[in-house]
Order: C-alpha cells, then structure tokens, then sequence
C-alpha cells in the first residue's frame, strides 16, 4: 500500500472533524503467479471501474509492456511485478480504492463452485464430519451400528463437538469409561452404549413414548425402566421435562455412574426441571453413596429408585426413595404438586381380594407357578423382586439375588421368570419388543404346562416397539383359550401412553375383552400375579 | 448441556435408518447417515482415527503444511546429470526406481526390465544376462527417487548418467528437486524396454538433449511452473494424463530460447523435434512441479497432510507430513480402464509410477474436471469428470486457488489431502494412470482411473496416533 | 476452514446456536444462546482483541459484508464455527489466548506524571490535520469532541453517563471515552478505594442507560462494567501507570489510536483524563 497508516488515520480524523479533505490517491496490488484469463480479468476490471469513487480501475498481468501502458495511463511507474504476476490498480478516493482491491482480490481468490447447471454434487453423508459440514445445527449423534465400530463413532461425535446417544451395545468397559471421560471433559452428554431410550426436548429416541412436555426430567440406567416411568408420569397427568439413558453399565465400579451424575446434574441446572427421578438397577455402594451424596446437594428434590432397594429411607431432605418403577413416578408427580406422598404398597383392595377368589375357582391343583413371560428386561427384573416378597423363588436366565438359573433357558421349570430381550434368546433374532412372536410362543408352550397358574407378561408400546403389538398376540390367546379346558391366570401391563403410535387404551380394551387382567403398572401386574400364586398353598 | 435443551433437537443417525424415520414422525429433525465402517471395518483403524479427529494441533499443522504448500513457486532453474545433482548415485551402483522400496525378486517386470536397460545405459555390463548377474550378486542397489527427492513416471528409473530437470522452490530455501526426462511413447525405459534402440536414445538424451536443455535455460532464465501449469488446466490438460497443451506452452518459451543459443543447429532441430514429438513431454516437470509443492509440505509435525502417493508396480505407498519418511503401503488397486486393441486386462502390470505425485498435489485425476477428454478412457461422460474432481474436494483440507477449473466456474482444484477424511468419509484418492505391460518392454497397453488404497491411510493414520500418544 | 490464531477469556468453548447480530468488513458479532457466553466475534486481526473475541485472518474473503448477513444463523460444535448461509467455517480451537496485565501493586506518581505527558503529545500529535485547529491536550481534545465532564470527578462521576450515545461512529465518543475512564478505575479498583467507589457509582448508572447507546457498544460497555477491556486499552493502562521506557507508550498509544476512526483517540482522551482527575491532582 502507497499510503501510509498515519495518513490514513488522518483521513479519518479529518473526515470525523467534518473537515473534509479528499486525496486522490493510487493503489496497487500483485499476487504472486496468479493466472488468470483475459475474460476473467477484464469482467474484474469493468466491475471494479463501476465503483463509485473509483476514477479508473486496471486488472492486468504485469508484463513489461502492461506496466509501461498503465504507466502512461496515469498510474504511476513505481508498480513493481513479475510478468506472471496479476496486477490490480485503482486511481481514486482512498475508501473507494481499497473496496476496489478487496472486491478484486475476493474475484481472484476461491470461488464458490456453483456448478455449471446440472443437479448439484452432494457426496453420500458416510460420516459425523460430513453430516455437520452440510447440517451444522446437528446437535445430536444417535448411534445404532454394529458394537465393534460404536465406541470410535462416539469418541468422533464428541471430537465434533456432538451430544451422543448410543443405543449399541458390546462395548468395553473400558471403551465406555474413555468416552465418558471425553464427554466429561467436553462437557457433552453421552447415553449410552447400551442405551435403549431417552426422551430429548420432547423427541423421542430410540425405543421411546411419547410423553407430555412438563417439569420432572428423569435419568435412568434402565431402558423400560425409564420407558415405565415416563409413561405413568403421563398417565398421571404430569409431563416430562428430559429423559435421559446412561446405559445398563454406568453404575458398574469401573465407570462410576459419570453419565447419571452428569444427568444430575444437567437436570439441577435447567430451568424447565422441578423434580428429577433417579434409576437404576442396585449399583455398588460407593457408588451409590455418590450419587445420593450429589442428590443431596442438588436443590430440587430428587427421587431415587434403586430397583429392590426400597427399604432405605431418605437421609438427606428433597431426597426421596421409591418402591417401585412406577411408584418413583407417582412420588415426582405428588412432589412436583406438593401433594401427600402416594402409597408404595399395593393394596388388597377388596376388588383385588374378589378378583383372586374367583381366579382361583378356574384353577385345577396342579396349577401352582407363576411364569413371568416378558420383553422388557427391568420388567423381569422388577417381576421377580416383587414375587420373592411374597416368598416365590424363582428361576429366569437373568435371576435376580435368591433365584436360580433356568436349567433350560427354553423351558419354565416351576416358578419361571424369564427375559426374553436378554442375549440367551436375541442371537440372530429380533428383539420381542419389535417381534414378539417368541413372547407369543413362550406365553402359548407355558399355557400348555400344567402347572401354570399365572402367565404374567408386559406389552411395550412406542417408537420402535412393533407397530401392531396385538395381531399375533391376540391369535395366541384365542388358541390358549381353545386348547385349555383350565386356563392359567392371564395378568398383564402394557407401557405406553395414549399420545403412542400404537394407542394405548385401545390395546389395553382389547386384551381385556380376551380375558386379560390389565394392572396399572409393572409392579400392580407383579403383586397382583405373585399374591395369587401366594394363595395358591 | 444445558444449550442442548433450549435447542432445536437434530439428530445425525449414524444405524438403523428407523430411529431417523422415528424421530421425523414424532416432529423431530433427524438426518439418516449412508453410515459405513470406516477404515473399511479395520476396528483399531477406526478408534485411531476418531482419536485424531478435530484436533487443535493438527489442524493447526494441516494449516501450516497447507499454507506451505500453496505458497511453493516451482521453478525450472537447471539440467544437470544425476550423478551431479545426487551424489549417492555418483558414490555407488545405485538405481533409483518409482514408489515405495522394493526388493529386486519383488519387483514387476517392467520395472526389472527398465533397470536391467539403465545397468546397459551406464555400461556396467555388457549384455542383459551379465547386467541381471551383477543384480543378483547384490552389486547393485535400489532405493525410491522420493529418498532423494526426485521423482520419474512409470518406472521411474534414474542412474547417475541420466540427465535430470532442477526444480527450486523460492519459498522454501530454494530446496531443490529433481525429475528425469521423458523420452516419448513406444518402446521406452519407463516401460521396461531396454533394446539398443532405447540405449541409443537414452545416450543422445544425456548428452546432447541434456546440453541443449542447459544452454536453453541459461537463455530463457528460470521458468515458474505453476502458471504453465495453471493455463493448461484451462486448454483441457489435467497435467498428468494429458500434457498436450503444457507441452505446447512450454515449447513457446523453449523454442526461441533455445535459438539464440550458440549451438550447432542440428542438434537445435533434432531438440525440438523430439519435443514436438511428445505430447507428454511436460509430465516429468509438472510431477517435479507437484513434488517441490509437496516438499514443501512434508515434515509438519501431527500434520495428517498426504505428501506422497507412489506405486512401484506392486504396492502403491503413501506418507504424510506428520510421519516423515515413513512409507505406509498396501498392494496397488486396480485400474479401471481403457486397453489398447490386442491387450485386456490379463496383460496388465499393477499400478506403476511416481507421477501420483500429481493428485497428491491436486491436479491429474483432481482436476480431471479441466480434462473431459481423460474420461473417455474409462468410458465415462465430461459429468463423471466434474463429480470426481468435486468428490476430491471431500477429502481434502481446502483447494489450490492457483489452479481453477472452468468447468467448476472456476473453483480451485480439491487439494492437500486429508488422510482423515479419506478414511472417515471413505472415499479414495482417484488417480489418472497409464497402464503399463506386465512384461517387460512391451510399453503402455491402456491408460484409465484407478484410485488409492484405503489400507495406507489407515496404517498412516495409526501410526501417527501412536506418534502423537507416545 | 480458518483457523483462529487468538480467543478472549470470555471466548465459549461451549457449543452453541447463535445469528449474526452485526457485520462489518472485518467483523462479525454474534449472539448466541449460551446464558454465560452471550456474546461473541469473528474480528480481523488488524482489529483489537478483545475479551469477547476470536481473531481470524479473513484476507481471503474480502469484504464480509458481501459474505454475511445480519440475522444469519451460526452454529458452534466442538469448537468450530459455521455460518452455512456464507460456508464460512472457522475452527477456534487452536486460537491462543492473548496475554492479559498482572494487577497493578504500586502507584508512582512521578511516573505517571512523566508518562501522562508522553500520551498526552501522542494524542496531540495524531490531531494534527489539514485545516484544523491545533489540539495541544487531553483536555482541548475532550471539549473538540463535545463532551460533558464533572469538573471533579470524584464529587460527580454520574455525569459522564450523560454522554453516553453522545458522538459519531459506532461506538459513539462519548461511550468510548467513558471506557478509557472505567479502564482506568478498574486498573486501580484494588488498591485505591476512591476508584473502586467511582467505579460502582458510573457502573450503576451506566446499567440504567444502556439503551441509550448502539448494541456493539452497549456490549463493550457492559463487559466494561465487569471489567473486562480490549488488549490495547488494558495494555496502555497499565503501562501507563507503571513502564519507565517511553517506546514502549509509543507502540501502546499507536495500537490505540489506529482503533476504528476515532475511537481509539476518544477512550485515550478518556484515560488521560481519569489519570489527572483520579492519580495526578
């Protein structure tokens, strides 16, 4: 540039001053080996010459006889350049001159390629990078690939700055500690691996209903665990703020239950939470001491579900302990209202003490065991906590403390209680929640069994859960019924909300029309289908 | 987090394409990825780079390579012999081959072949059997031109009598590098010949082309590349398959330097002459063009920056900026082409030559869009040409405004690749090439499109995270 | 993609969603949704660092104007910054921090006095124009620029708030001179509680009558009131107060007065005069 700062700081001040003062001046610019063809520089040179304020614009290459022609023009004989150097000149007014040259250098430099007619060219989105550099308002990564590929696409949506959900599972202990470290460290959310739900400003991922926006945000290291109390908090008439997964390991000791502080902690901090909702399967001491130690601190109140663990009593105030899945809903709904703190037990009402007397009448003696048949793994985990507290112990493939291992995952031997969503029965096969034809078959081998008395079993409704849960279901129960000249017991929950794909009231209506006793919840369904066995002598 | 929930919820799916459709029925925005594995499944591969990925030091080090490398002014400033210009090859027997180091048992026939004609060239044997004894008896060493900075099409073989253009580069302390001559098409050295006719030429090539291609520059002065280069990509050459036009542009600064020079007239005529002849005669000064470019790049630390691709006519190799020396190879892809009647595809050697060096610098098959013509070769239309050149721009750190293609509206080529984009987003370098017989001498059977692969970049990629965890 | 070579310390490192509030040829200013980060900009590096900005070298875009728009939404992820509408990408995650000034202990009044004069013919000298009258101070510069002043400054700091909006440009004289006075309240606010005490009773006017200014220069007046200033200023204070060696004023002061047209004279005028009123009578 010709003139020097000072001067131009003058202009200014002049000009401020209201003392104006216009120079004519000259400015030039090469770029260093800059080709370009002639069309091109005279197309720049005629945008630059319509410039107000620009007296007289030259964009050439700065050969020996350009430089002598644009001296003779009145441009001076000091432009210094290389033959293969492009040339801008500007004479005119100072301001003007330099959006001339800034005009000039951007014509030069990096265009945009338009294309030249034709569809426009959009490589196949194969990557978190390419996804945010043509969606850059993504804010979330929701990874569902195969386990061996998750924890690399979790540490890339992090490194790109992405929230995570993980619903892959199979990942390492270890590969889940560094990505939550990552995410702390980044102070991003990860759900995840192995995180089946979660319900974010309102969306729904994954396996998830659909809820009422409200104030109780929930994080929860259990899918139906987190599914079950979201949708009663709906069918309580409140709404859900956020719903956040951790995955089945965050509470492990190596992970120390990082994503569920972390929740916590969101949740503390966000306007649209008044009360949060804690749950988990029981996780090692330490860790829960934590946690409890964090909900303390928070000043919301925090309800806690520790599945089996209900005998602890609140230690620290605006903490508080639930009973049962469906229970921690009904507590964060009454505290949320500043109502009276609902009932954990469940109630003989008469209605109930009426319905197993008739119940029993239908039963031959041999009918003695409850067979839990279910989709959801927190459902059978919840299952069988409630029937050992009226003294039935029982086998599954994924017993609980107390029960026993099934012999034969494929068949009940007494008191059964099996999850059919766990790994024993999911190789090469669709999960029952989206395929419940091995939940049908199951439910059908056990109503053959003649020691059945009970077949205690979930339906879960959402995104995700198969579109037309009844179809086969009712089918099974048609041929139950036609085979059985004594039919067992049938007591079922279905977890979903009105607001689902799959209406909830409908499907409820429909499986009572076919003789099935329709509970509340979880854990109505459970007391309900233990007691009676409990009867049974 | 706490953003996270006053915000508009997008999802990136990367799996199961229902979760996306889901989202988008229950009201939410949801982008269903063409998720793949990347790496091409290599699990270990895959963590490495999502570990390397939006860095602060490397991107800071692509920067700083990039920048290096659009800065280079490769200029053509001199001839002189290689055993001058590479003292090593004055010291010893050595040849220098394309690509990345090979074992003479290892070697393809063409490659074999072409420096059984350069052992002939430099009379260190008389006849074939007693040249392919001294190979054998280990009195003869081979290394990679790139070791010493140099670079040669297909064969790529230079021994100390060979002429060799100097390339300097301005903004990198006049570094120099080096590329030999192209002798023409037909039975040629690169392609393995090595018949007393392509002796012959190879000896008048060392001296008497050599001396006219000295005096010539000495009345020229030195000549940037880059503008040759730049024009050509605008008259339909992609400057490595197709040198048709940088060929002709480069005559015009030869042909009257070359005039006023005081030598004998019929060595004047037989110079240009030869010239004339050889559309591809500019090829060896763009891959040394590119190469100056790229050693100015080279050596950045953390920089995941491509600086080389090379085949030796059975691995094709890369490094990176951020690896130094290291060769990362895989065995070279095939090649998607065209063949000379007579010849198909059971005849054809593997990929072949140092001239990769040109996509490496974002030409060749980068700018393929300049050059509708190349397409043809592998029966595609002028559209595949402008959709391979904008793929390219998926995979590298930005585009080289010195180059720009008309049938972009002028975008600057694709270039600087990113080795972490080759692997994220899974798509490979493509690289024009000719196609060579396998056996020895034969020469060029079909020219067409291959590409680079994926194997090297995760390799390099792998290596460069231990690099940065050690 | 742009790197960022430098970042403020109130820079968010948080992704956000934001628009583009402003646009300038080298600058844009953005709002975002962070409640701690509400603030941020892209500024060119010629242009001064400040608490709240990330400096890019935008040589190869040319004019931004012609680029962005107000209202232009912008997206921040893992550090990167994206304006879709303009496919301008800007990683800011290998920007460096700019060095900020230690507290100052000591205050040396002969010093000051010294180096008060050095400024002072600084901004003197930088006055001298064509046609225009001679500026021989602090002082005349202020009444030049139209500016109201409380004769003591301690008895009635309110009074400078009168002038904010007062002015041309886009930070208006008087907002950029009332930054030059809080710059240097807020340099001794711990070791002198008169300024700490002047300090509070602009700052709480100042809040009152923020509307009455432009947006990007209600922005810097309320970091301001958080004692948050530019490199330069918080520089040229500091040095003012405590550096023996004259060049170094002289680059301070330069850096200063190339700031915006007249704004960088205009928060000197500011300093100078907080200096005679607050360290110097």
């Amino acid at each position: 540039m010709q003139v020097s700062c000072t001067a131009l700081l003058n202009y200014y001040l002049a000009n401020k001053l209201k003392l104006t003062g216009i120079y004519m001046v000259i400015k030039y610019k090469a770029f260093e080996n800059l080709y370009q063809d002639s069309v091109s520089l005279m197309q720049i040179s005629a945008r630059l010459n319509k410039i107000v304020g620009v007296d007289e614009a030259s964009v050439v290459m700065g050969t020996e006889a350009n430089l002598s022609r644009m001296a003779d023009a009145g441009f001076g004989d000091n432009i210094v350049a290389k033959p293969n150097d492009l040339v801008i000149a500007v004479k005119g007014e100072e301001e003007a001159c330099n959006t001339a040259i800034e005009q000039a250098q951007q014509a030069l430099t990096a265009k945009p390629d338009e294309g030249s007619g034709g569809a426009s060219f959009s490589p196949p989105l194969t990557s978190f990078a390419l996804g945010l550099e043509q969606h850059a308002d993504a804010n979330l990564a929701l990874i569902s690939v195969p386990g061996e590929y998750a924890a690399a696409e979790a540490i890339k949506a992090l490194n790109l700055g992405l929230n995570v959900m993980m619903f892959s599972d199979n990942v390492s202990l270890a590969d889940e500690l560094q990505i939550k470290q990552l995410a702390q460290k980044k102070a991003l959310m990860v759900m995840g691996p192995d995180c089946g739900t979660a319900i974010i400003n309102g969306i729904p991922l994954g396996f998830a209903n659909v809820v009422r926006r409200g104030a109780i945000g929930v994080v929860a290291a259990s899918g139906t665990g987190l599914q079950e109390a979201t949708c009663r908090i709906h069918q309580l008439g409140g709404g859900v703020s956020q719903a956040m997964g951790t995955g089945g390991h965050d509470l492990h000791q190596d992970i120390g239950g990082i994503s569920m502080l972390q929740g916590l902690l969101a949740l503390a901090e966000d306007d649209a939470t008044k009360v949060i909702v804690l749950i988990s399967k029981p996780p090692a001491a330490a860790i829960a001491e934590r946690i409890l130690a964090t909900a303390a601190q928070v000043d919301k109140p925090v309800v806690v579900h520790f599945l089996g663990q209900a005998d602890s009593q609140a230690t620290a105030t605006g903490v508080y302990f639930a009973h049962s899945l469906a229970h921690s809903a009904e507590v964060a709904v009454a505290v949320l209202r500043n109502q009276a703190l609902p009932n954990a037990q469940f109630i003989l009402s008469a209605q109930v003490q009426e319905q197993v007397t008739t119940l029993k009448t239908q039963l031959t003696p041999t009918q003695r065991y409850i067979r839990g048949v279910f989709a959801g793994g927190t459902f059978c985990f919840e299952a069988q906590i409630i029937a050992s507290q009226y003294g039935l112990s029982a086998f599954s493939n994924t017993p609980i403390q107390g029960n026993h291992c099934l012999e034969d995952v494929w068949t009940s031997q007494q008191h059964t209680i099996v999850d059919l969503g766990d790994d024993d029965f999911t190789q090469g096969r669709p999960h029952p929640m989206i395929d419940p034809s091995l939940r049908n078959q199951r439910m059908l081998q056990d109503a053959r069994d003649a020691s059945t008395a009970v077949i205690l079993f979930d339906v879960v409704l959402g995104y995700g859960a198969s579109e037309e849960p009844l179809a086969e279901l009712l089918d099974t129960l048609d041929q139950i019924r036609n085979e059985q000249v004594s039919m067992p017991a049938l007591i079922a929950h279905v977890c979903g909300t009105d607001l689902d794909p799959q209406a909830r009231d409908v499907i409820r209506q429909a499986l009572e029309d076919a003789g099935v006793i329709i509970a509340d919840s979880n854990a109505d369904a459970a007391h309900l289908a233990a007691y009676f066995v409990s009867q049974l002598g | 987090m706490k953003a996270l929930f006053s915000q508009q919820l997008t999802v990136l799916n990367a799996g199961l394409a229902s979760f996306a459709d889901n989202i988008e029925r229950a009201g939410g925005h949801a982008i269903a990825m063409n998720w793949q594995p990347p790496a091409d499944g290599d699990r270990l591969g895959g963590l490495a780079l999502a570990q390397l990925l939006n860095q602060p030091e490397i991107e800071l080090a692509n920067q700083t390579a990039m920048n290096h490398y659009l800065a280079a002014q490769p200029t053509l400033v001199d001839v002189m012999m290689a055993g001058e210009a590479i003292p090593a090859l004055a010291e010893q027997q050595l040849i220098l081959h394309a690509g990345p180091p090979i074992a003479w048992q290892d070697m393809c026939g063409p490659v074999q072949g072409a420096i059984l004609g350069a052992i002939l060239f430099e009379k260190w044997a008389d006849d074939l059997t007693q040249a392919e004894a001294l190979v054998r008896n280990g009195e003869v060493t081979f290394e990679p031109c790139h070791h010493y900075d140099a670079v040669g099409p297909m064969a790529g073989i230079i021994s100390r009598s060979m002429p060799l253009w100097v390339v300097e580069n301005s903004t990198n302390n006049n570094e120099r590098v080096y590329s030999n001559f192209n002798e023409g098409l037909g039975k040629v050295l690169r392609f393995g010949a090595n018949s007393d006719e392509v002796i012959k030429r190879l000896n008048w090539m060392g001296t008497e082309l050599a001396q006219a291609m000295k005096a010539m520059l000495l009345e020229s002065g030195p000549i940037e590349l880059k503008p040759i280069m730049a024009q050509a990509l605008h008259m339909g050459d992609e400057v490595h398959n197709r040198n048709a036009a940088a060929t002709g542009l480069l005559l015009k600064q030869l042909v009257p330097a070359l005039l006023k020079t005081s030598l004998p007239q019929a060595q004047v005529q037989q110079a240009i002459s030869f010239v004339m002849a050889n559309d591809h005669f500019f090829l060896n000064l763009s891959m040394a063009a590119c190469k100056s470019m790229l050693k100015a790049a080279e050596n950045v630390p953390n920089s995941t920056m491509v600086t080389v691709m090379a085949r030796n006519g059975v691995n094709f190799g890369i490094r990176l900026s951020g690896t130094g020396n290291t060769w990362f190879q895989a065995p070279a892809n095939p090649v998607n082409g065209l063949f000379f009647p007579g010849y198909g595809v059971e005849d054809a050697a593997a990929d072949l030559g140092d001239s990769a060096i040109t996509e490496t610098a974002g030409v060749g098959g980068f700018a393929m869009a300049s050059s509708p013509a190349i397409v043809k070769f592998v029966g595609g239309t002028p559209a595949d040409a402008t959709n391979n050149s904008r793929a390219m721009q998926g995979i590298t750190l930005g585009g080289n405004p010195a180059f720009t293609l008309p049938a972009l509206n002028f975008a600057p080529t694709a270039a600087g690749i990113d080795a972490r984009k080759v692997v994220d987003n899974l798509v490979l370098p493509i690289i024009n090439t000719g196609i060579a017989h396998k056996k020895a001498g034969v020469g060029q059977i079909g020219a067409g499109i291959t590409t680079a692969p994926m194997q090297c970049f995760v390799d390099a990629l792998s290596a460069l995270s231990t690099q940065i965890n050690r | 993609m742009m790197i960022a070579l430098t970042k403020g310390y109130l820079c968010p490192s948080q992704p956000f969603n934001g628009k583009v509030h402003s646009v300038f040829r080298r600058a844009i200013n953005i709002t975002t949704d962070l409640t701690s980060e509400p603030w941020v900009s892209l500024l060119g590096q010629a242009l001064p660092a400040t608490p709240t900005a990330f400096q890019c070298d935008f040589g190869a875009h040319g004019d931004l104007t012609a680029l962005v728009k107000a209202g232009d939404v912008v997206f921040m992820r893992g550090g990167v910054i994206r304006l879709p509408a303009a496919a301008l990408v800007v990683n800011t995650s290998a920007a460096k921090d700019w060095p900020q000034t230690e507290p100052i202990m000591l205050l040396n009044q002969a010093l000051i006095q010294r180096n008060f004069g050095l400024a002072e013919a600084g901004l003197s000298q930088h006055c001298v124009a064509p046609q225009q009258q001679r500026i021989r101070s602090a002082h005349e510069y202020i009444q030049h620029l139209g500016l109201t002043t409380p004769m003591c400054l301690a008895s009635a700091p309110e009074w400078l708030t009168n002038n904010i909006g007062y002015g041309k440009g886009l930070t208006p004289s008087g907002d950029d001179f009332l930054l030059g006075v809080l710059a240097v309240l807020s340099s001794v606010y711990e070791i002198y509680p008169k300024a700490a005490d002047i300090f509070q009773r602009i700052a709480l006017q100042v809040q009152q009558q923020l509307g009455k200014t432009t947006d990007i220069s209600a922005h810097y007046l309320s970091l301001a009131l958080s004692r948050h200033f530019s490199q330069p200023v918080q520089w040229l204070v500091y040095y003012l107060l405590t550096t023996q060696d004259e060049s170094t004023i002289a680059i301070a002061m330069a850096k200063n007065l190339s700031i915006g047209a007249s704004s960088g004279a205009d928060t000197i005028a500011g300093i100078l005069y907080c200096i005679t009123q607050l360290l110097l009578s």
